[in-house]
């Protein structure tokens, strides 16, 4: 194939990409835009333009990359030697990450019309109504932890520029660690507390 | 577009190329998070065109007149039809070695370290005028050229070997080396059937494209002769005289 035959091959499938771009609904200044871009560069650009913003690996991802991205910019301070290594750090954000997983999961799980509460009775009621209270926790926990993670990220900038780390810094980092470890527990604790609280009954 | 409508896109532009010099780190995130990649991927494709852009019209200012609006357009056209070309390499590379990939990550990785290089080339562009200013002889030129792009290409590997280490800690040297090697090559070969970006100032006509001619190195090898005076009477080098 020669290389007018390529380009003419190229513009061709550019101009295919530019008006499916254009087609879409969206602002008139970035559709226009997005075509051109589509029609000059369809390789680089239309694995994001023609594709969902958000996948949610992407969702479950984040957390877990927060998480890190907070303990790589408390590295170069002085909070560095209170962090864990970057094995652990990884274990840690997986762990995050998997966390984060399941609570997309039960948050799926409840938008079937079988787990709705409405017409449920009996066990089935139970069942939901448990999954509901974990997802209650689980999110709380991961929203409390982003929040944590938010106030290491701020930390770590002003020991970086104020100086050494206080106690209060320490406390911090304990606890952010030993949140991530015991994400775990959240979910396992959960069955038990409630087979506990029904055998009191 | 009418101008208030291109006004309406600029700041998303103006406010990554900021956090690209400032934040690396912000980036790097932006892009493991995979948040709002288009707008993210959007911005960084422009920055390559503008930054090399500036870059290729100063090199065609050696000559002057449509030569500068032919290197203008094929300099862009080089760096992203390379980066289209080899993306889906480090893709491959990186799950072949054990890296965590995900094609979207990586391009939009190779768009953000080549966006860097084109605004390191945007910075050297003064450079270059100076030399176009200061008539320096062709060959000189040339090797100006040469060292602006290594600096500029330096600057665009640092940034992807730091992202890649973003990541995904594994395997961060063995891909990078890998990849550089394919982008290398592949970027030689787009810039020899692309070239020529600078012409003697003597030259009546200049060519959009010349015929695919010997190789990159060659070229390199006789183009440090000349510099040091030893010239060769080659047909090619009578052509555009």
């Amino acid at each position: 194939m020669r290389l007018l035959e390529l380009a003419a091959l190229y513009l061709l499938l550019g101009l295919g990409c530019g008006a499916v771009v254009l087609l879409r609904p969206a602002e008139p200044a970035k559709r226009w835009l997005d075509a051109t871009l589509m029609v000059a560069f369809w390789p680089l650009c239309a694995p994001f333009l023609l594709s969902s913003a958000r996948t949610p690996a992407a969702g479950k991802a984040s957390s877990e990359i927060a998480f890190l991205a907070a303990l790589r910019r408390a590295a170069g301070t002085p909070l560095g030697a209170l962090l864990p290594d970057e094995a652990t750090a990884r274990a840690l954000g997986r762990r995050l990450r998997v966390a984060a997983g399941k609570l997309a999961e039960i948050e799926e799980l409840l938008r079937r019309p079988e787990f709705d509460e409405a017409g449920a009775s009996g066990i089935r009621l139970q069942n939901i109504r448990r999954l509901k209270r974990l997802r209650d926790r689980f999110g709380r926990e991961l929203c409390e932890l982003e929040e944590l993670l938010a106030q290491l990220t701020t930390q770590a900038e002003v020991v970086r520029l104020a100086g050494a780390a206080d106690s209060e810094t320490r406390d911090l980092v304990r606890e952010i660690l030993s949140r991530v470890e015991g994400l775990d527990a959240v979910l396992d604790d959960e069955p038990r507390r409630l087979d506990t609280m029904a055998e009191s009954r | 577009m009418s101008a208030s409508e291109l006004s309406e896109v600029r700041p998303d532009s103006v406010d990554l190329v900021d956090t690209l010099l400032r934040d690396r780190d912000k980036t790097f995130e932006a892009i493991a998070a995979e948040r709002d990649l288009p707008t993210l991927v959007r911005s960084l494709v422009i920055t390559v065109v503008f930054g090399s852009l500036i870059f290729g019209v100063a090199l065609g200012a050696f000559r002057g007149g449509l030569q500068m609006v032919y290197a203008g357009i094929k300099l862009p056209l080089v760096l992203l039809l390379t980066t289209a070309a080899c993306a889906p390499a480090l893709t491959l590379v990186g799950s072949a070695l054990g890296r965590q990939s995900n094609f979207r990550r990586d391009l939009a990785l190779v768009l953000s370290a080549l966006a860097r290089t084109s605004l390191a080339l945007g910075a050297l562009t003064p450079l270059i005028l100076l030399g176009v200013e200061l008539k320096v002889e062709y060959h000189r030129m040339l090797l100006w050229v040469v060292a602006a792009c290594a600096l500029a290409g330096l600057v665009g590997v640092v940034h992807f070997a730091r992202g890649l280490r973003f990541l995904d800690q594994r395997a961060v040297r063995s891909t990078a080396v890998i990849l550089m090697g394919v982008f290398a090559m592949v970027g030689m070969q787009m810039s020899w059937t692309l070239r020529p970006f600078i012409v003697r100032p003597r030259t009546e006509q200049p060519p959009i494209v010349r015929q695919v001619e010997g190789s990159f190195f060659d070229s390199v090898a006789r183009t440090s002769r000349s510099a040091m005076g030893l010239y060769e009477d080659l047909e090619h080098d009578r052509e555009y005289e």
